[in-house]
């Protein structure tokens, strides 16, 4: 089979925010960044896709120069080729405007399955996927757990529903998968990997490569800056080193709320 | 003419979800736009009935054979016909796992905008401006829909609790043909297995996230057996197996409201409150300040969990010996 990866590159977990100057977005600089923690999960189902029915994989991200380090950890993963849409101007861009870029950059390649995550770390939309498909005339699972090619080209997949019902569907490929996290192991780059990252195949695209003007990707959605949350909470915090904080919290557990 | 937001809701084992009616509560709180409901489905006369009680001028029910069970296909077929119709400027949902899996493919394919998993809205200068998180749950940011329609905006599970309207709506059914639509094969649906472990009986519940990190998990435990609780912990944990699948709280876990809950470690991502938000007191501890798992909490202590585990679970036992 012919299959696709997504992967975006994100703020790496527990980093430091800061907020830009001009308050619009995160500051980026000195930031670590990673992969995507669903789209770790997604490398790894993509993978293990190939292993299981042969075919190849071909990773995909759209994002600034930053995004070839989390390519080259997918391609040292064991993913074949890379596309790489290069631009800077889709950092805060909405869903849907992300997944016509990110189809019209693969669109012509035939594939037969596409991995991506359910939800990205930064953005957080659980909609690139989907928009996706709709690009590529394509079918679609959200909150994947599972997934195995079946009889007649078609994809056994489990996925989550509401209140904790898993639903098990023949989807036919070709198919857009939205992959939920903890549902593989994902491996580790060997050593090998690692050092024939660098050879294989790698496209860089920009905006313009892909016909579209300044005017077609301009975001349906406008951001209007970030902020850290206003602490609305009536928590009471309680200070003091570990240890006077602790024994105040035990008092309070005890005789104020009573729930020890 | 006034401004009309279309509400989808959902519906499972011939119930209305609760998060369809908080999205009625939404569209009645913007002043002077028309509510049209729609519900989908085969044999949903008693769910659209309900569905109109909650308000607006009119209850949809699409009835189709085809929408005997959900599936994206049918269900964005059969919508995007009636948004043909009824050009509504807004249209909202839940932000369900169902939701998160036909709503965007709907915005793509009636070529609208799309805010997805939205805190708030307000109508400032003709706009619905919408609040959401980005960046892990960490920062809010608002954001304004471009364009004159449709906006999709789908709003998180509890941020407009359900208020009934006092006034119904009138029902109407629709039967499109979607006899030509391809869905798929649907082999099953279960409830997904249930572990050994039930936390919905326990007392305190001491739940561990990913910042306990993975070795030193061991701390959380030791933490529940000073205070006597059942542990639990947010996804992270689980993914990695530090801890069984089935101590997993949440909205794919288990729902739990004990009298104590301390969360460790855990930043308070949505899909984890609404998995303990009932609790009667909640502790948490977070090494940053800026915490959501903070708005939620009674008592909070800012610090390194390593240091301040070890000094509670010597403060529980010095109180025991008291
Ligand atoms: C469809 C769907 C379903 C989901 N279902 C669930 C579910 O059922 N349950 C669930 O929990 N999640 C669920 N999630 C995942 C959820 O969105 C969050 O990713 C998850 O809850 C985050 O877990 P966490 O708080 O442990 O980790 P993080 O968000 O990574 O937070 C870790 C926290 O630990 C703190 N920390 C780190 N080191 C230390 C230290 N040394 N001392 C003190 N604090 C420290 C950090 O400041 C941070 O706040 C679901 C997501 C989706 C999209
Ligand atoms: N810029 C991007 N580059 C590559 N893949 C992306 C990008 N944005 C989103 N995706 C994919 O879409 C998934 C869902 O993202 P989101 O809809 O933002 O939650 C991610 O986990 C990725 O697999």
């Amino acid at each position: 089979m012919k299959i696709l990866c997504c992967v975006k590159q994100v703020p790496e977990k527990d980093a430091r925010l800061r907020i830009a100057e001009d308050g619009s977005w995160i500051q980026e600089e000195g930031l670590s960044f990673a992969i995507s923690e669903c789209d770790r999960y997604g490398v790894e189902a993509a993978l293990r896709l190939k292993e299981s029915t042969g075919g190849d994989v071909t990773v995909v991200s759209l994002g600034g120069d930053r995004a070839t380090k989390g390519i080259k950890e997918a391609l040292a993963m064991g993913a074949d080729r890379a596309i790489h849409v290069n631009t800077d101007d889709l950092m805060m861009a909405d869903a849907l405007t992300i997944a016509k870029v990110l189809a019209a950059a693969v669109k012509d390649e035939g594939f037969d399955v596409v991995v991506a995550g359910q939800q990205s770390d930064d953005l957080g939309y659980n909609a690139v996927g989907p928009a996706l498909a709709h690009h590529l005339n394509m079918s679609h699972v959200q909150i994947v757990l599972s997934l195995e090619a079946v009889d007649g080209g078609k994809l056994r997949v489990r996925h989550e529903l509401d209140n904790n019902l898993i639903e098990t569907v023949d989807v036919p490929t070709p198919v857009v998968l939205g992959v939920q996290t903890g549902i593989n192991d994902v491996r580790y780059a060997s050593l090998k990997g690692i050092m024939g990252a660098a050879s294989k195949p790698q496209v860089k695209k920009t905006l313009e490569d892909l016909g579209f003007s300044a005017a077609d990707v301009a975001s349906r959605v406008q951001m209007q800056g970030v902020a850290f949350p206003e602490r609305s909470s009536q928590a009471e915090m309680i200070e003091g080193d570990p240890a006077q904080a602790a024994r105040t919290l035990v008092m309070k557990l005890k005789t104020e709320a009573k729930v020890l | 003419m006034a401004n009309r937001i279309l509400v989808i809701a959902e519906h499972r084992d011939g119930n209305l979800k609760l998060i369809s009616k908080e999205a009625m509560t939404m569209a009645h709180g913007l002043d002077g736009w028309e509510v049209v409901s729609v519900v989908l489905g085969s044999g949903v006369d008693a769910i659209a009935a309900d569905l109109a009680t909650w308000g607006g001028t009119r209850t949809i029910a699409i009835e189709s054979p085809k929408l005997a069970q959900y599936t994206p296909e049918a269900y964005v077929a059969a919508l995007s016909e009636l948004i043909e119709d009824l050009k509504p400027t807004a249209i909202v949902t839940g932000h369900s796992y169902q939701a998160i899996d036909f709503f965007p493919r709907l915005a793509a394919a009636v070529d609208g905008a799309l805010i997805p998993d939205v805190t708030s809205v307000a109508e400032v200068d003709g706009k619905l401006r919408c609040a959401r998180k980005v960046i892990n749950g960490k920062l809010e940011t608002h954001c304004d829909p471009v364009g004159d329609g449709p906006w999709l905006i789908s709003l998180q599970q509890g941020a407009f609790p359900a208020q009934s309207p006092g006034a119904t709506a009138d029902v109407e059914t629709r039967n499109p043909d979607l006899s030509q639509v391809v869905t798929r094969e649907i082999v099953s649906i279960e409830a997904a297995e249930a572990g050994e472990v039930d936390l919905t009986a326990a007392d305190i519940i001491v739940a561990g996230g990913r910042g306990v990190g993975g070795e030193k998990f061991k701390v959380v435990f030791d933490l529940a057996d000073a205070m006597g609780a059942a542990v639990g912990a947010s996804r992270p944990p689980c993914d990695s197996e530090w801890v069984e699948h089935e101590r997993q709280i949440g909205s794919s876990g288990q729902v739990v409201a004990p009298k104590l809950y301390v969360a460790v470690g855990i930043s308070g991502a949505i899909q984890h409150l609404v998995g303990m938000r009932g609790s009667q007191c909640i502790v948490a501890i977070n090494k940053d300040p800026n915490a959501a798992i903070f708005q939620e909490a009674t008592y909070g202590i800012v610090g390194d969990l390593h240091e301040v585990v070890p000094a509670l679970i010597e403060a529980v036992n010095e109180a025991k010996e008291s």
